[in-house]
């Protein structure tokens, strides 16, 4: 600088020029992006005037609104509300799910049977290539019909959620409130194998007035629940807002795992003291994990748990 | 002034959200371009930003924080974008674009250059922060909310992000004037 001036004055006047608009063109490829984006579910308890049924109580896993159901059509033969299809599902049967729309009714009960979960596409990230067939084993379950889950309600804690959380490898953010640090070699890690996962999970901390805590996790359990993958999986507690306020959180949640890039929240924690469990089975070769979630709350009852393990028991994983 | 359109958004209106990115996305190339020093790069980062806010505006509470929740997506997608940028594009010199404000008669092109340079060592969070408060004027409380980080860490941020600013200026001060000398 030729002289000495005013810091400020010359960081303003330098920010003051460039461009100021975005050009016409990419409001168009906005525009035809947004043909092909799902919208995610609000899983929120604050706007219940505008959420149907299924969705009136919220979630806690609300990773569920990266999962659709493609399609309430039964696979197999089973008829609405009549018993489960038999048959084992095959990946060539499900592997034609594009022709199967989405169903728009929010507020039609899953038909008992066979279905195909299909997880939305993860924004960056191109086409999602995940997705579950699935055997809905009861009557009263939902679908939320545009980027949904699946949920059984019947009330109170009587509240149980399935999801499928898409992606291939996770970042797992150390504090699970300020999960958006831009440190991202420091405060989030990326997992590469189930054990990391796991481990990774189990360190996660989240802030409290009496200052930061390690999140509490079950001991992990082996499993080969999905699809006979091997795997773990692992029970937790969501824990209170620091101050009892979400907007101390970013994005006023708490969230477990985020995408490969680390910048979108793949499994969110909106309710306190819900419970959720993680399968986390492993990958193909070519991914980290396949993790499904589900939540639920400490006295829902074992029926309802009953059905949602089944339904965890009974996916197979489609290759598309 | 965006409840309207935010709630017919969140209910899947395609042509509301339209209508809405067209009314914050000028003021989020702006942005963009301030923290990333490039066209491209800036526009990426806004159409990435737009489109996630597109996937997840049923999650936006209070509509008439709309903007601010968009920045907030905006500042992170300025993350991402300069992270992939270094990873593949370290070694390319980037251009500078032609400013399309009007130049400052404050600021010499000598002391645009210079700037230019000592702004692009910066971190990307420092400039993040350095844009939102000198550019949209916002006081630091609201800069940290708007970031989505604690007010310490912005004042934290601006502070390293002067002291490395002057360091610069100076630096890149000593050098010109041993070149004159030499010559």
């Amino acid at each position: 600088m030729s002289a000495p001036r005013d810091l400020d004055r010359q960081i303003q006047s330098f920010l003051a020029e460039g461009p100021l608009e975005l050009p016409e063109p990419s409001y168009a490829q906005v525009r035809d992006r947004m043909e092909t984006t799902r919208q995610r579910a609000d899983f929120g308890l604050w706007r219940t005037s505008l959420m149907s049924r299924n969705l009136k109580y919220g979630l806690t896993v609300a990773a569920g609104v990266l999962v659709v159901i493609v399609g309430y059509q039964l696979i197999g033969g089973a008829t609405p509300g009549g018993p489960a299809a038999t048959e084992t599902p095959q990946p060539s049967v499900s592997s034609e799910p594009a022709s199967a729309e989405p169903s728009t009714s929010g507020e039609a009960s899953l038909p008992v049977g066979l279905h195909v979960m299909e997880a939305v596409s993860i924004p960056g990230h191109g086409d999602s290539n995940d997705g579950v067939t699935v055997t809905i084993p009861a009557p009263g379950w939902f679908a939320e019909p545009d980027g949904g889950s699946v949920t059984k309600d019947l009330g109170g804690d009587d509240r149980v959620t399935v999801v499928l959380v898409p992606g291939d490898f996770y970042r797992v953010p150390r504090n699970i409130c300020n999960w958006l640090t831009p440190d991202l070699e420091q405060e989030i890690r990326i997992a590469s194998t189930v054990d990391e996962l796991v481990a990774y999970l189990a360190e996660q901390t989240y802030d409290t007035t009496e200052g930061s805590l390690t999140r509490e996790l079950s001991t992990p359990v082996d499993i080969t629940t999905i699809d006979g993958y091997a795997g773990q999986s692992i029970t937790g507690v969501v824990p209170a807002f620091p101050y009892g306020d979400p907007r101390r959180c970013i994005e006023q949640r708490f969230c477990s795992l985020l995408d490969r890039d680390g910048g979108l929240c793949l499994l969110p924690h909106l309710e306190p003291n819900a419970l959720v469990t993680l399968w986390i089975a492993e990958g193909d070769g070519h991914s980290c994990c396949r993790v499904v979630a589900a939540s639920y709350w400490p006295t829902t009852r074992t029926d309802l748990l009953d059905e949602m393990n089944a339904i965890v028991d009974s996916m197979t994983f489609v290759i598309y | 002034m965006y409840a309207d359109l935010v709630g017919r958004a969140q209910r899947g209106d395609r042509e509301a959200f339209d209508e809405l990115a067209r009314t914050a996305g000028d003021r989020c190339m702006a942005i963009a371009f301030r923290i990333l020093r490039d066209f491209d790069h800036a526009d990426d980062a806004v159409q990435t930003a737009l489109l996630t806010a597109w996937t997840e505006i049923r999650a936006l509470r209070d509509p008439d924080r709309f903007e601010p929740w968009l920045h907030r997506i905006l500042t992170h997608a300025c993350y991402a974008e300069a992270r992939q940028r270094r990873r593949w594009t370290e070694a390319i010199h980037l251009i500078s674009v032609e400013p399309a404000s009007g130049p400052d008669p404050y600021l010499t092109v000598d002391d645009r250059d210079q700037l230019e340079r000592a702004f692009r060592r910066l971190t990307v969070e420092q400039r993040a922060v350095l844009v939102f408060h000198h550019f949209l004027g916002l006081p630091l409380p609201a800069v940290a909310d708007r970031i989505g980080i604690p007010l310490g860490t912005v004042k934290s941020r601006m502070y390293h992000a002067k002291r490395a600013l002057q360091a610069s200026l100076e630096a890149d001060a000593r050098a010109s004037s041993s070149q004159e000398r030499m010559a």
